[in-house]
């Protein structure tokens, strides 16, 4: 009978996850302004100091293991809320990307291509990311390498700040805004 | 009565399953969903043989005859539906250039894990069917059931995670209705195998609702709108930004 119970909650994982998928993980983007309205902002400064290796190294070397611990337990928690923030963004930019792709323009198409997989990338870069803070705030004394993920999230921003400045050129500093 | 419901719901999911054949014809999806017509094709002839055999044959030559050609197509479709969601995961996700290296490692490890699982339920729960022959086609029928489960929650799951999104076309009514027939043939199966012929009314009656439900989906998704070029653009193009373009699009192919 636990085979049985264990093959039926596969088939009802299943059927949620279906259901989820045919409602739509998230209502598609309608336009630029919903874009906006949607996305979450990244302060990249601030990222990408929080994943400096060389302000760890820095931090490490001028305060007191315990200090440095429970201060890195913090910094990774923040780096951790910004991660979550650019998967999310990614996932906007992902629906905008597939959007523009399928544009009759061959150049925009091709543009449209590229800016979705770099936010494919980016997405699975930021959920591995995600996992490897989580990991850091167990254990922060283990040195952690996060700055490829604010230098591909900035790629992205500009890709978008691109694609924005060819359709909607009064509309590019709104959307680096957003993001 | 049980038996009077099973004909009703065979009869019409026959006639749907033709239907939605001559359709797929009609628009010319044949062509570019051949597994899956193939799939369906077979669908068609065995399900009306099964009919004929049961309504015209009598004895236990017929019988026989029933049985084997049940289990023997059950097996070809089987495969067919496992081949037909292999293609379907692969040609969406390898939409991305990003994907298109880790999607034949993801798909054989997803293989491999399910084959190991199949083996290990095979150990631990091998069925309370008395005639061996049954046993093992039983718990064959439950492997293929699992095998189709597994990949569809893989494929779900991952679009899911990755934020991937479906387009509302035939493939992902294909995909939908073959998800319907595999999590309720699942469940079927796991409840025949473990329960003996005790459940066999309950293991018809499942098979085949879910295998209407599912040509219910195709047929609804045969109806979908194909995407169109030009159409989806999200960011307007404003008329009066045409000297931006060039320079624009040379700065942004360059990066």
């Amino acid at each position: 009978m636990i085979v049985f119970a264990l093959l039926s909650a596969l088939a009802v994982i299943v059927a949620v996850l279906m259901a989820l998928v045919v409602r739509g993980h998230a209502a598609p983007v309608r336009d630029i302004s919903d874009f906006m309205a949607r996305s979450k902002p990244v302060d990249l400064q601030a990222f990408r100091n929080l994943v400096d290796p060389k302000e760890e190294a820095y931090l490490r070397s001028s305060l007191r293991p315990r200090e440095f611990r429970r201060l890195q337990r913090k910094r990774m928690l923040a780096a951790t809320e910004y991660t979550r923030r650019t998967a999310h963004n990614a996932a906007l930019l992902l629906q905008v990307a597939n959007a523009v792709r399928r544009a009759s323009d061959p150049q925009l198409s091709k543009a449209g291509a590229a800016m979705a997989d770099s936010a494919l990338q980016l997405r699975i870069y930021s959920i591995l990311a995600i996992c490897l803070f989580g990991l850091s705030v167990i254990f922060p004394s283990v040195p952690i390498r996060g700055s490829e993920i604010a230098f591909r999230y900035e790629g992205l921003r500009e890709r978008m700040a691109g694609l924005t400045r060819i359709q909607r050129p009064a509309s590019v500093s709104e959307v680096e805004a957003a993001l | 009565m049980l038996n009077a419901v099973l004909n009703v719901v065979w009869t019409l999911a026959v006639i749907l399953q033709i239907a939605a054949s001559v359709l797929m014809i009609r628009r010319n999806l044949h062509r570019r969903f051949a597994p899956f017509f193939a799939y369906l094709a077979v669908q068609c002839v065995r399900s009306v043989t099964l009919f004929l055999i049961l309504r015209l044959g009598h004895g236990p030559a017929s019988y026989r005859l029933y049985f084997q050609f049940y289990w023997v197509t059950e097996a070809i479709c089987g495969g067919l539906c496992l081949l037909v969601i292999a293609g379907v995961s692969q040609s969406f996700l390898q939409e991305y250039r990003v994907l298109r290296k880790i999607v034949p490692v993801l798909m054989i490890s997803g293989l491999f894990a399910l084959l190991a699982f199949n083996i290990y339920l095979t150990i631990c729960a091998p069925g309370g069917e008395s005639k061996r022959l049954i046993s093992e086609i039983l718990l064959l029928n439950r492997s293929v059931a699992v095998m189709e489960v597994g990949l569809v929650l893989g494929l779900f799951l991952f679009s899911q995670v990755m934020a991937l999104p479906w387009r509302r076309d035939f493939s992902f009514g294909i995909i939908l209705g073959l998800s319907i027939v595999a999590a309720i043939d699942l469940v079927a199966a796991a409840f025949r195998t473990e329960m003996g012929s005790f459940a066999n009314s309950f293991y018809a009656f499942a098979e085949r609702s879910g295998y209407l439900l599912a040509v219910v989906t195709w047929l609804v998704y045969i109806f979908a709108p194909r995407e169109k070029t030009g159409e989806a653009v999200i960011i307007e193009p404003a008329c009066d930004d045409v000297g931006n373009w060039n320079e624009a699009l040379t700065e942004l192919l360059q990066k």
